[in-house]
């Protein structure tokens, strides 16, 4: 039977920096392995083959082979890593950072289109054919 | 492996059964229920504190009454309360009887249809 | 004759880790009965096996409970590794260890801080959580999260610990070991903390036996049971016996799981010492057909998982049964002739992990 065993803990951090860091002064940092969000690293490599759409188990990702198009509901997705892992193309990537907290449900989306490149017979030409790569970013 | 083998028994054996493991020193461990295109039963499952484990198989269709093995085994109202309220396997005599209401869902008895049997 | 009163306790209560309904026949103050209900977060888990195909399905069933997570993925990779009859490379089970033993350890760790708010001792809570950061930070190292894991597959791990990771975590497990120390010698020493738990919620040998109860439960009243030692994964080549106490109180089970935690750290080191080197997964072909029977050691006692598959991507069934839905009947059993303020302890001592028990 003792008494007021705890002292000993109680002194200690008496006398120690604290346990918690000052968030948001101090923000947190990840590691190389932290799943946080899945991100589309290389759109040009993609062939839009559509298995991580069909293996994602939240079904949160759509593919379109017409209109090349790859997107991604990131308040669906539970970031289980299976998507990365079995794209046989290897392009998508887990990124450290989470995803921000969002007001509405209008920036959702994280879309991704592959590049259109023609044939071109004159500058101006190659002007109006060029599609340029479309990213919806997130607020803030 | 000896602890995956699965012996049939049928309704009207069932309470003797059980009396007979409680006799040679078994625990309940668990009842289940489980529901196919092709078939329905429900799994008991006994087991020895050396961990022998030994599981008899009860094939039941929506609607059937079993007798209950809470006057055998008291912790087994709960895995038939359960049964009664998922697969609609009504349950005579439980010790202790929530008539429905343990797990209240939106839909009635959810696993005793399939995805299968909702497609046609 | 008292007059008799109900109380319901819970199901949101400031002690409750999960929402558990109990409806206490009082009379003045003294417990004389006990209905349970559950059902709150039943969210019909196992009704998805129809539509997500076996692979996928692992990532449903870690979903199941935020503490117990690991152990259920591990348990539903073992179980398809034995219907489809495919052994898995060494490395990978003992890394399976490693993980498992490790959520045993932030598991307790998690308790322990919940009993000590259950008396109503804030600070010694706050200090065993803040020892379980450093488990938690291992996990997020090594796997990618914090809480869920994702990292187990049909066939082995996605990922692999290198040396140096695996060198560095058996100098944290010995850091862990000697900061746990003081804090647990709190709830084993104590005098004002035994008052609250030595002979409350008594369980003899024959009751816990025959109501069913499995985990520290059992252990704490005297019977020798331990799914660890039917050897599976890498615990055939480990060295330890289940830890057994003989009073069958509360205190009986702190003191079972707080000896639990060191066991675990200990096997632990001695899977960082004998790990193999090698791969650590295979390809796995074909669907699974048959059925198999599963029995795994969790934080809270024994676990039973089912499966069956029909040749198809989709399985026909998958059954977990929890050691909560198995320990509820000797919670029933513990609490007539308990008084009103020692009902949150009781409660706690089952360690009650409701999400689990109705997936």
């Amino acid at each position: 039977m003792a008494f007021n065993v705890i002292n000993k803990t109680i002194m200690k951090s008496l006398f120690s920096k604290p346990a918690t860091a000052m968030y948001p002064v101090i923000k947190n940092e990840f590691y190389p392995n932290t799943r946080g969000s899945i991100e589309m690293a290389k759109i040009d490599d993609c062939s839009f083959c559509g298995i991580c759409s069909r293996r994602c188990p939240a079904t949160a990702i759509e593919v379109a082979k017409t209109d090349k198009k790859w997107e991604i509901d990131r308040t669906r997705c539970i970031v289980c890593n299976f998507c990365v892992q079995v794209c046989p193309k290897n392009c998508l990537n887990t990124q450290r950072s989470y995803t921000a907290p969002m007001r509405d449900k209008s920036s959702k989306l994280f879309t991704a289109y592959r590049p259109v490149v023609q044939e071109v017979t004159s500058g101006t030409e190659a002007q109006n054919n060029l599609t340029q790569v479309e990213t919806v970013e997130e607020d803030a | 492996m000896t602890e995956c083998i699965i012996n049939p028994v049928a309704t009207e054996e069932l309470v003797d059964r059980s009396k007979q493991y409680l006799q040679n020193g078994y625990r309940l461990v668990q009842i289940c229920g489980t529901k196919t295109p092709s078939e329905m039963y429900l799994l008991y499952s006994f087991e020895k504190l050396d961990l022998t484990l030994e599981t008899l198989r009860l094939d039941v269709q929506v609607g059937d009454t079993v007798p209950s093995i809470s006057g055998v085994y008291f912790a087994a109202f709960l895995y038939e309360n359960e049964i009664h309220d998922l697969y609609g396997v009504n349950v005579s005599g439980m010790a202790v009887d929530f008539q429905g209401t343990f797990y209240e869902t939106a839909v009635k008895q959810p696993f005793s249809v399939t995805a299968a049997d909702m497609k046609e | 004759m008292g007059e008799r009163t109900i109380i319901p306790f819970g199901p949101q209560h400031p002690v409750l880790p999960e929402p558990l309904h109990l409806d206490l026949i009082m009379e003045d103050e003294k417990v004389v009965g006990a209905v349970p209900s559950i059902g709150f977060v039943h969210r019909g888990l196992e009704k998805l096996v129809e539509k997500r195909d076996f692979n996928e399905m692992i990532y449903v069933i870690e979903r199941i409970c935020g503490i117990c997570s690991f152990i259920h993925g591990q348990a539903y990779a073992q179980t398809l590794e034995g219907m489809m009859g495919v052994d898995i490379p060494p490395r990978a089970k003992y890394l399976r260890t490693i993980w498992a033993e490790l959520s045993r350890v932030h598991s307790h760790l998690l308790w322990l801080g919940l009993m000590a708010d259950g008396y109503g001792f804030e600070s010694l809570f706050m200090h065993c959580w803040r020892i379980r950061e450093k488990v938690l930070d291992i996990f997020e190292e090594t796997t990618g999260g914090r809480v869920i894991f994702s990292v187990c597959k049909i066939g082995g791990v996605w990922k692999d610990i290198d040396n140096d990771t695996l060198n560095r975590i058996k100098r944290i497990i010995k850091d862990i070991g000697e900061e746990a120390k003081a804090v647990t010698d709190v709830f084993v020493r104590d005098y004002s903390v035994q008052k609250r738990t030595r002979g409350i919620g008594v369980l003899t040998y024959q009751e816990a036996i025959d109501l069913g109860a499995v985990g520290p439960t059992l252990r704490g009243s005297g019977v020798v049971e331990d799914m660890r030692t039917l050897g599976y994964a890498a615990y055939g080549d480990l060295n330890f016996e289940p830890i057994v106490e003989k009073d069958g109180d509360c205190y009986a089970r702190t003191v079972v799981r707080v000896r639990e935690l060191y066991q675990s750290l200990d096997l632990i080191r001695q899977c960082i010492e004998k790990i193999p080197d090698g791969e650590v997964d295979m390809k796995v072909k074909g669907n699974p057909n048959g059925e198999y029977i599963a029995r795994l050691e969790q934080p809270r006692g024994q676990a039973f998982y089912y499966a069956k598959g029909n040749g198809t991507k989709y399985l026909d069934r998958f059954r977990v049964r929890t050691p909560t839905f198995a320990n509820i009947p000797a919670l029933l059993k513990i609490l007539p002739g308990a008084d009103l303020a020692d009902v949150p302890v009781l409660a706690l001592t089952i360690d009650p992990c409701i999400s689990c028990t109705e997936r």
